[in-house]
């Protein structure tokens, strides 16, 4: 199986067994639950890795709602910003806003 | 209220005899929760796969009471939720409105509750993670479109 494709099943794998009893009732004993936080963030930084690979993005990576929902790109070098913005998909609106410092970028 | 359109049943080594007396027995009480002439019962349960044993248990059994001539007064066949919902919807019988809460939820002699709410961490990762996944999943169906392996 290619490589991409093992690793969506993979992570459907796991969404699926969370969502089931684990994610809805939360009745799973503390280490158990341990573990499948560290599988998710394990299998979410596979993922993200694999999207800029497929993209062939270098640049750093911001996440909606984590850090506050706040991205500092710091190590952006150069006159020009190039900014790609991917959506879940979901039916819903999210605002996005950009502060660049002034005379920097154009 | 026990809803037993919920009920998970396993007819797993049942003989269809008893699992024909099963069937009569629990459509009694739905007859007096439902006012619809189209019962709909789920088989099969949580961690269990339907075997074709089962199945073969269950497929017996519907034949023996589809062949109870005049004394039986229902017809059993198979369907899914879509074809309840589709039969249901064309009765003209009124339902019951149920305005009460539903929470707690009572179960085969358990109650559930507060599962809407409890561990909300565990919930928000979850809720993330599905992101990043339904996102991969829209960039790899592109990146296979596109001729990608």
């Amino acid at each position: 199986m290619p490589e991409y494709r093992k690793l969506l099943e993979k992570a459907d794998e796991l969404v699926s067994v969370i969502q089931h009893h684990d994610g809805i009732t939360a009745t799973s004993k503390y280490h158990i639950e341990e573990l499948f936080k560290r599988r998710m963030k394990q299998s979410e930084e596979e993922l993200v890795v694999t999207i800029k690979k497929i993209n062939s993005l270098s640049s750093p990576v911001c996440q909606l709602f984590n850090n506050g929902n706040k991205c500092v790109l710091s190590s952006v070098d150069g006159p020009k910003l190039n900014l790609k913005v991917f959506h879940e998909g979901a039916s819903k609106v999210d605002r996005i806003e950009l502060v660049l410092p002034a005379g920097k970028y154009y | 209220m026990r809803h037993f359109l919920h009920e998970y049943v396993s007819y797993r080594n049942a003989n269809p005899f008893s699992i024909a007396e099963d069937h009569k027995g629990v459509e009694k009480t739905m007859k007096k929760l439902y006012r619809k002439n189209k019962l709909f019962r789920f088989v099969g349960n949580d961690f269990e796969e339907f075997i074709e044993d089962e199945f073969g248990n269950l497929e017996k059994a519907l034949n023996k009471m589809n062949q109870g001539g005049k004394s039986s007064c229902a017809h059993y066949k198979w369907g899914n939720p879509s074809d309840y919902f589709k039969w249901t919807n064309n009765s003209k019988a009124e339902v019951p409105v149920r305005a009460s809460d539903f929470m707690p939820n009572y179960d085969q002699d358990h109650y559930w509750s507060g599962y809407y709410t409890s561990n909300p961490e565990l919930k928000i990762i979850c809720k993330d993670f599905s992101r990043i996944l339904n996102l991969f999943r829209k960039i790899y169906t592109k990146y296979r479109l596109n001729g990608g392996s």
